[in-house]
This record gives structure tokens, C-alpha cells and sequence, in this order.
């Protein structure tokens, strides 16, 4: 009995990775379909030529990087992911000199680098139509579940149902409506976003809901910014061709804002009031 | 295009975290961030802090806490809170064994106070939902001077001290909106105090919005926020510095002092980090203060006092110390008195009396009394049998009587005689001469 329950779990199991993987591929397939319909070569295919045609030469030491991304590429990594990869500190370096200089104020440092990610998957505006609805469905939903008196931890659970089926709705509308082009996404964006909803009733409740709508509202400017640079086509190539120049030029600049010890350009708005 | 430089004087947030913040070593936030902790040295040092009634560990504790026995002017809070959340203060019992009157008026019963305990243990109010103690402390009873500024809370002085001195200080008065909290975050008014007079200077309401006006309630319009005086202003510095003095490992640092109407300045908790807005309503910058006191070294808690008096008055500081000598407190041997014989401005007499230290109370000449109306049925208090010093024996009245001496107004109460054949019809005994000098001879 025991294997036989082992045997079908690991079969449904299996069913779920499948799930998972197949709208991923899908998505890829239709997108190029797409693009070459529209007489456009894929950005993919665009940044691995541009890697062949950059003369690495011999390993020196300092072209480590550029040979190891090579050979990750020539093993199959695709080129997406690492482009990506190598953005990250960028977007995170990015994120932390708008709040430390200019004093744009949003979750932590990572949840804005995350969205910023997300928003590059959805485009700004399906990202933001997307975390809208989620956050209308979270606070219905609380709403909702207040009444009920239950535990947290289930009245979250709850939360999540009402999310899923939103999102589900979300997605096949858009695909009728042919509006910002959600409806081909991967689960990662929804779950950012849920996770970005999520902070905003938490903060919520902590503090209050001024506090909840400023630090949102920062964190989707700061993750706005970080997509606008990370989709910057010379910023990928970049990032690509010299790996190296980006680290340190990471670096250089955390180095600088985290020894900032001067104004930030919202106080000096905040202070202004202050002189005499 | 901002003229950068006069930001510069500014502490700004950067500068805060990465400069001054290091001064505050881990083991002096630990005891920042728990009030018992911060009471228990306080209390050692023999800095003022209300008294604590009781500390709960677990909710036994309370169970077996005997609450009936509890008069009222106690407050429940939690060990560490923050934004003042989670703090019941109870003002008095209620018409029932067991149930108390909160400062609302709204009643409170044990039931209560214990859910309440309850809810505290299980970490409601603390910062990340930990378990949390309870403590049943004293409460600090509202100075006269400040009822007339909030209806809910309690206003408090937040002193920013570096170095063991005094920098800059605040009031801060919770308002509505701020839910009696008194924390600018929370929409509480800040009004700047200048150092050398204690007196207010500038407003700000929440962390942004500059305000020149604040609600009086019991002159019942709004009255400007500059002008007003703390009370024991001195003494409220001097609190500050040796709150600092106890909590060495915290080098700067914000103060809470609430003043309480007999027992004086108390300490009602600490903060590791203080808030930049009190910049706002002081309209000056931190930055500049803090490096002006960087390295001085303070002998004792006066020279401390003395420090942030003389570096960081107001222009206005010369003029009301002039005014304060004007009004000195030396009395002549014949002075003269305004007499309140109604309401309002005219209803005053002036008139001569003489001084005399012998005395204990007050006289007043039976005929002016009665030519003054002063000998009404509501105004005698009682009769009394006095002895007087030539050996007549009778029975005078005592008044009750509201006068000015020195621009000083003294609400006493003074007996009736016949003083018709002497030269001044009004005698001040030393009761009414508290906080006066006599002068002994004429110069």
C-alpha cells in the first residue's frame, strides 16, 4: 500500500513539475513565433552573436569572467540568465543610491531589486496592473476574513485562494482583451508580487496605512528604475561583453554611497522649512 | 539653485547612522530598548522615574496580583513598547470595588487590565511580536501648566544630550490624531525650546508641516505656539545630564522627561535613536550643535547645564533675563498691592501694604474689606479666634482674597481686623512672601 501510495505521489509530483515547465517553454516558443513574425530577431539570439563576435583572446587573468560566461554558454546556460544574473548588483547598487542620496524610501533593498526583475518579465505596465489587482484582492479579501475572526496564518491562506483565482481570471481576460500581454507569464512574478501585497497589509497593520502606501509606492518607483536600466539594450550588452568593468564599477560606487554621509535630496525639501 | 551650504548645519539622516549612532555601544540600546532596565539604573543614579508598582513575568503573576488593592494613578505598559503603544492609564476607582476611571472617563475592570496584561505577555506591543513583560507603574500626574494644550496624553520634554551636554529639546504634545501618543511620527506637535530660557519657539506638526499656531482648550481659540515656558526648566536639563551620566555606553542620546505636578521632572524612557524632526521646530541644525560640543569635557551636571545655556541661546535670551531681573524678587518694608474685587481687568484696587514678617497671615482693614465688598457670605471662609500681640482677644474673619505682588498673582486666604487708625490698611504676613527676600534695611 505504502509503495503504491509512494509511487502515486511521486506520479503527481512529476505532474506538477510538468505543469510548471511546460507555460515556460510555451511562452518562449509563442514570443518567437511573435518576433519573428514581426520581422525582429530575439534579444537571445542577438546577445549570443554578439559574444561570438567579442576576440577574448588568451586567459590574462583579468578576462576570467568573460571566459567563464563563454564557456557556461557554450554548455547551455542561457545567456537570459546571466545577463540577468550580472544585473542584479547593479539594480541593488542602483536601489541603494536612490535611497541613501535621493531618499527614496521602499521594503528592504532586496524586494525593490526583485520586482525591478519582475517588472523586466511583465513590462511596467502589466507588472503594475498585476500588482494592483493583487493588492485589491488582498485587501478585499482581509476585508473579509476580519469578519470571520480566524487565525492569521489560515485567514492568509484564504487570502492566497481568493489571489489564485483572481490572478487566474486576470490572466485569461488579458489574453481576450489583448491588454499588456499577462496572460503569458511565469508563476515568479505573481509570487513577487504577492510577497510585495503581503508587506503592504503587514505594514499596515504594524504601523499604519500612510506608512504602508509611501513605502509601496517607493518601492515600486525604485523597482520602475531598476527596469528601465536593466532593460537598456547597451546596458545588457555591456554587462556582457566586460563583466569585469561592471564589478568594479559596483564596486566603486557602494563604496561611495555607503561612506555618504551627506543630504539626502528629500531632506533637503524636509529641511528647507528649518532655515530662518 | 539650493545654496548647499546652508544645509550643512543639518544632521542628517546619513550622518546620524553612520557618525553618532556609533557612540551607542549594543549593551547601551539593550538598555534603551527595555524600560525596566533603563528605570532600574535610573532610579540607582538617583535620577527621577515613576515608581514601579509591579513587574509581570507570566500571566500567573497577574492573576495573583492583588488588583482591587490598587487606589487609581497607575499605568500598565509594556516593558518594550514602542510608539507608545499598548499603555492604559488609569486615573482613579470607579463607583464599583474592582473597576477604575481611565483618563477618557471610559471605566476599565480587573477583567480588562488582565486581557490586556495577557495580550501584553504575548508580545502584541513589542517590536517583533516577542514575549514581553508587563510593568504597573505610577502615574505622572499633569502639570497645570500644559493641561490647557492636550486633551488626550500627557506632553513631555524630549532632550537631545551629547557629551553630557543638552543640545537641543523639545515639547512634545500629542494631539487627536496622534492618539495621545506623543510621537511626531504619529502626528504629535513639536515645539522648539530654546536651551538658555526654556521657552518655546517654533512648531511642527507631524514630521513636515510647520505650524505657528496650537489649540489653547481653556482659552478656547488657538494661541501661538512660540512664548510658552516650561516649567523647571533648569531642572529638566539638569535630569537630562544625569540620565546620561547613569547610561554611559549611550553617548547620544534622546531623553523623555514628563513633568510631573509635585515630584518634578521624571524620565519616562530613553532613545538610542532619536528622530531628526526636532530640528524642524527648533529651526536649527543638530549637525552644527553636535560638533560645537565634541570633545568638551563636562566636570559635573552644572557645568553641563551652564554649556547649554551660554552655546545655545536664542537672541531672545538677554532680553527675557533682563525682564526676569526687572521683576525682582526684593521686597521693601511698604509695597504695593493689586486687590482682585471681581472679575476683569477694572475690578482691581491698588493700594499700599506694609510688610511684616512677624505676622503669619494677611490682614486686611475691616472697613476697606467692606467698602471693597469683600465681606460677602460667600467670601468669609470661617471665623477665628486670634490672639493679637497687644492681648485683645476676638474673633476675626478670614477671607478669602486673590492679589498682585511684583506682577505675581497669590490666591491666600487673609483675616479681617481693624486696622483704622494705622497708616496701611493691608498687612502681608509670610505666608503670602514665599519666594520673596525682605529687605532689611532702606539703601
Amino acid at each position: 500500500m505504502g509503495l503504491v501510495a509512494f509511487l502515486w505521489t511521486k506520479e503527481k509530483a512529476m505532474a506538477i513539475v510538468d505543469e510548471v515547465v511546460i507555460p515556460v517553454e510555451e511562452n518562449k516558443v509563442v514570443e518567437m513565433d511573435k518576433l519573428e513574425k514581426t520581422g525582429d530577431k530575439t534579444l537571445v539570439f542577438e546577445l549570443e552573436r554578439l559574444l561570438d563576435q567579442q576576440e577574448v583572446g588568451k586567459w590574462n587573468g583579468l578576462n576570467t569572467m568573460r571566459k567563464l560566461i563563454r564557456l557556461a554558454v557554450a554548455r547551455g546556460v542561457s545567456t537570459n540568465t546571466i545577463v540577468l544574473l550580472l544585473l542584479l548588483p547593479v539594480v541593488a547598487t542602483l536601489v541603494s543610491f536612490l535611497h541613501y542620496v535621493l531618499g527614496l524610501r521602499g521594503y528592504g533593498i532586496f524586494t525593490p531589486t526583485m520586482v525591478a526583475v519582475t517588472f523586466l518579465n511583465t513590462g511596467i505596465g502589466g507588472g503594475l496592473l498585476l500588482f494592483a489587482s493583487i493588492l485589491l484582492i488582498s485587501l478585499v479579501s482581509r476585508w473579509l476574513t476580519k469578519r470571520l475572526r480566524l487565525h492569521f496564518w489560515p485567514a492568509r491562506s484564504m487570502n492566497l485562494l481568493l489571489i489564485s483565482v483572481g490572478t487566474f481570471f486576470l490572466m485569461a481576460m488579458s489574453s481576450f482583451l489583448g491588454w499588456f500581454n499577462i496572460s503569458q507569464i511565469s508563476i515568479f512574478p505573481v509570487l513577487m508580487m504577492i510577497m510585495l501585497a503581503e508587506d503592504f497589509v503587514r505594514t499596515q497593520l504594524a504601523k499604519s496605512r500612510k506608512e504602508a502606501k509611501k513605502l509601496t509606492f517607493g518601492t515600486l518607483v525604485l523597482s520602475i528604475f531598476g527596469a528601465i536600466v536593466m532593460d537598456i539594450r547597451l546596458v545588457q550588452e555591456w554587462s556582457l561583453l566586460y563583466p569585469e568593468v561592471l564589478f568594479v564599477l559596483v564596486l566603486v560606487l557602494n563604496f561611495w554611497v555607503g561612506n555618504y554621509k551627506g543630504i539626502r535630496l528629500t531632506e533637503i525639501e524636509r529641511f528647507k522649512k528649518a532655515i530662518r | 539653485m539650493i545654496n548647499l551650504k546652508q544645509y550643512r548645519r543639518f544632521l542628517t539622516k546619513n550622518e546620524r547612522n553612520k557618525v553618532y549612532l556609533k557612540k551607542n555601544s549594543a549593551r547601551g540600546r539593550a538598555i534603551a530598548d527595555k524600560k525596566w532596565k533603563t528605570k532600574k539604573i535610573l532610579a540607582e543614579a538617583g535620577v527621577g522615574v515613576p515608581s514601579l508598582i509591579r513587574r509581570f513575568k507570566n500571566y500567573k503573576q497577574v492573576t495573583d496580583f492583588k488588583w482591587e488593592e490598587l487606589e487609581g494613578n497607575f499605568v500598565v505598559k509594556p516593558a518594550s513598547g514602542y510608539g507608545g503603544e499598548g499603555i492604559v492609564v488609569v486615573r482613579k476607582r470607579a463607583k464599583w470595588a474592582g473597576e477604575w476611571r481611565k483618563m477618557d472617563g471610559e471605566i476599565v475592570n480587573v477583567a480588562d487590565l488582565r486581557l490586556h496584561c495577557r495580550e501584553i505577555l504575548e508580545g502584541r506591543y513589542s517590536l517583533h511580536g516577542m514575549r514581553d513583560t508587563v510593568l504597573v507603574e505610577e502615574r505622572i500626574k499633569i502639570h497645570p501648566k500644559f493641561l490647557c494644550l492636550t486633551k488626550t496624553g500627557t506632553p513631555d520634554v524630549r532632550v537631545i544630550v551629547y557629551n553630557n551636554v543638552p543640545v537641543m529639546a523639545m515639547l512634545r504634545v500629542p494631539t487627536a490624531e496622534s492618539g495621545g501618543k506623543s510621537n511626531l511620527q504619529q502626528g504629535a506637535v513639536g515645539l522648539g525650546i530654546d536651551l538658555a530660557t526654556g521657552i518655546t519657539t517654533f512648531g511642527v506638526k507631524g514630521k513636515k508641516e510647520m505650524i505657528r499656531k496650537i489649540y489653547d482648550y481653556r482659552k478656547k481659540k488657538k494661541i501661538k505656539v512660540n512664548g510658552i515656558r516650561v516649567p523647571e526648566w533648569e531642572e529638566i536639563l539638569k535630569t537630562a545630564i544625569e540620565c546620561q551620566m547613569a547610561i554611559s555606553s549611550l553617548g547620544f542620546m534622546g531623553i523623555d522627561i514628563l513633568l510631573d505636578k509635585d515630584k518634578g521632572p521624571m524620565v519616562l524612557e530613553v532613545n538610542a535613536r532619536p528622530g531628526l524632526s526636532i530640528q524642524l521646530c527648533n529651526r536649527a541644525g543638530l549637525g552644527l550643535r553636535l560638533r560645537r560640543v565634541e570633545g568638551i569635557e563636562v566636570r559635573n551636571v552644572r557645568h553641563g547645564v551652564k554649556l547649554a545655556k551660554y552655546l545655545f541661546a536664542e537672541s531672545f535670551f538677554e532680553k527675557v533675563e533682563a525682564k526676569d531681573k526687572k521683576r525682582n524678587r526684593v521686597l521693601e518694608a511698604l509695597e504695593r498691592v493689586k486687590i482682585k474685587t471681581g472679575k476683569g481687568r477694572k475690578n482691581r484696587v491698588e493700594l499700599r501694604a506694609k510688610v511684616d514678617t512677624g505676622a503669619f497671615r494677611s490682614s486686611i482693614d475691616e472697613d476697606l474689606a467692606r467698602q471693597l465688598g469683600l465681606l460677602g457670605e460667600k467670601n468669609v471662609l470661617y471665623y477665628r479666634h486670634y490672639r493679637s500681640s497687644l492681648g485683645k482677644h476676638n474673633d476675626r474673619p478670614v477671607i478669602a482674597l486673590t492679589f498682585w505682588l511684583k506682577g505675581r498673582l497669590i490666591k491666600t486666604a487673609v483675616n479681617v481686623a481693624n486696622r483704622s487708625k494705622l497708616r496701611t490698611k493691608f498687612l502681608l504676613g509670610r505666608k503670602d512672601l514665599k519666594g520673596f527676600l525682605v529687605k532689611a534695611i532702606k539703601d
